[in-house]
C-alpha cells in the first residue's frame, strides 16, 4: 500500500520513552520504506543527535521525561528549519498540542492510531502537508478568535483568518475530508491544503514574534539565539 | 443539541460518526452537528411535519426560535447531515445561568 514517491524516502527521526513503541514505530516505518535514522529517548538527547542525523521528519512523543514536546519541538525548530515535527499525544493534551503548533509542529495524530495511520501521517508530513485532525481544527479555530478578542492596542500584528480559511477550517472540525471540502468549495485539493496550512503559517510566525517581543522587553534576547535551545 | 445527536443516534446506522464544534463568538455561539450518516431526502421534513411529526422543527427550531436564535438543518444524500444552532450571546447566557433549562 506505501505508495513509492520521495517521501518513502524520507529521514525520520522517532522520539519516545518507551523503547517497545518507539522500536516499534521505527520497525514499521523502516518497512514502509523510510530511512529511519536515528531514534532518541528523551528531549536532550533528540536535540543533540537532530544535527547529525539530519532528519526530515520528527515523529515526536509530546510526554517526554525531561522537557515538553514543546519545548523539544521549539528547539528543533530553531536549530533545523526545514524538519517537519510530527506530534504524537495522548488524548487531553489539546493545550499542549496547540503550543506544539505553535512552536512549529505540522502535524499531530493520537497515540490511539493504527500503524496505518501513522504511515499516513508520516508520508502527509514529509510531503510537506499539514496533518490535521478535526479536533486541532478547532483548536486552532478557538486560537485565533482568542487573539482577535484580546484587548485593543495588543492588536497589532495579530494574525487573522480569512472567510475561506474559516470556511474551511470549520469543515475540518466537523470531519470532512480534504477531498470533500475540495468537492463542496469546487476547489482543488491543493488548495483546501494551502489554505490549512496558511492557518498554521499564521499562527506560528505571530508565535516567533511574540517570543522575540517577549525576549527584547524582558532583555532575554540573547538566550533566544538560533541552535541554542533553552535549558542546553 | 441533544435533539440534534438524538436525531443521529435514532435514524443514522451504528456505523455513523458525529462531530459538534462549540463556537464562542463576540456576538453569539455556534454549535454545529454534523454526521456522516445517510443524510435526509428532500422534502422529508415537511413530510414528518405534515404527518405531525415535529422532531426538528418544534425541539430544535423552535427551541433556538424561542431564544432569539436560529437553527439550520442541510443534507446531502450520502454525505450526512449539518444542523447549525445560532444563538444571540444575551440569551445564550440566560440558558447557561437559568437553572433546569435541558
Amino acid at each position: 500500500m506505501p505508495d513509492v514517491n520521495q517521501s518513502a524516502k524520507a529521514r525520520v527521526m522517532v522520539v519516545d520513552d518507551h523503547p517497545m513503541w518507539r522500536d516499534a514505530v521505527a520497525r514499521d516505518l523502516t518497512e514502509a520504506g523510510y530511512a529511519v535514522v536515528a531514534t532518541a529517548a528523551d528531549g536532550a538527547q533528540a536535540l543533540r543527535v537532530a544535527g547529525a542525523a539530519r532528519p526530515d521528519v520528527v515523529v515526536l512523543d509530546l510526554r517526554l521525561p525531561d522537557m515538553s514536546g514543546v519545548e523539544v519541538t521549539r528547539g528543533l525548530q530553531a536549530a533545523h528549519p526545514a524538519v517537519r515535527v510530527l506530534v504524537l499525544s495522548a488524548s487531553g493534551e489539546q493545550q499542549d498540542v496547540l503550543d506544539a503548533v505553535k512552536a512549529g509542529a505540522v502535524g499531530y495524530l493520537l497515540k490511539s492510531a493504527t500503524g496505518q495511520e501513522l504511515l499516513d501521517a508520516v508520508r502527509r508530513t514529509a510531503d510537506g502537508e499539514a496533518v490535521f485532525t478535526p479536533g486541532l481544527a478547532a483548536l486552532v479555530l478557538g486560537e485565533f478568535r482568542r487573539l482577535s478578542a484580546a484587548p485593543a492596542g495588543a492588536g497589532r500584528g495579530v494574525p487573522r483568518l480569512s472567510e475561506r480559511e474559516t470556511e474551511i477550517l470549520r469543515m475540518v472540525a466537523t470531519g470532512l475530508s480534504y477531498k470533500q471540502i475540495a468537492t463542496r468549495l469546487v476547489l482543488s485539493h491543493r488548495t483546501v491544503q494551502n489554505h490549512v496550512q496558511n492557518t498554521l503559517g499564521k499562527l506560528q510566525l505571530h508565535n516567533r514574534v511574540e517570543l522575540v517581543r517577549y525576549a527584547i522587553e524582558h532583555g532575554l534576547a540573547g538566550e533566544f539565539e538560533a541552535g541554542e535551545p533553552a535549558g542546553s | 443539541m441533544r435533539a440534534a445527536l438524538d436525531n443521529i443516534q435514532r435514524h443514522c446506522g451504528e456505523t455513523t460518526r458525529a462531530w459538534v464544534l462549540v463556537e464562542d463568538e463576540p456576538e453569539l455561539v455556534r454549535v454545529t452537528i454534523r454526521d456522516d450518516g445517510p443524510g435526509i431526502p428532500d422534502g422529508r421534513l415537511a413530510q414528518a411535519a405534515a404527518a405531525g411529526r415535529f422532531g426538528i422543527s418544534h425541539s430544535i427550531s423552535g427551541r433556538l426560535r424561542d431564544l432569539g436564535g436560529t437553527a439550520t438543518v442541510s443534507s446531502v444524500l450520502g454525505e450526512g447531515t449539518v444542523v447549525e444552532l445560532r444563538l444571540p450571546c444575551a440569551a445564550a447566557i440566560a440558558v447557561a445561568t437559568s437553572p433546569g433549562t435541558a
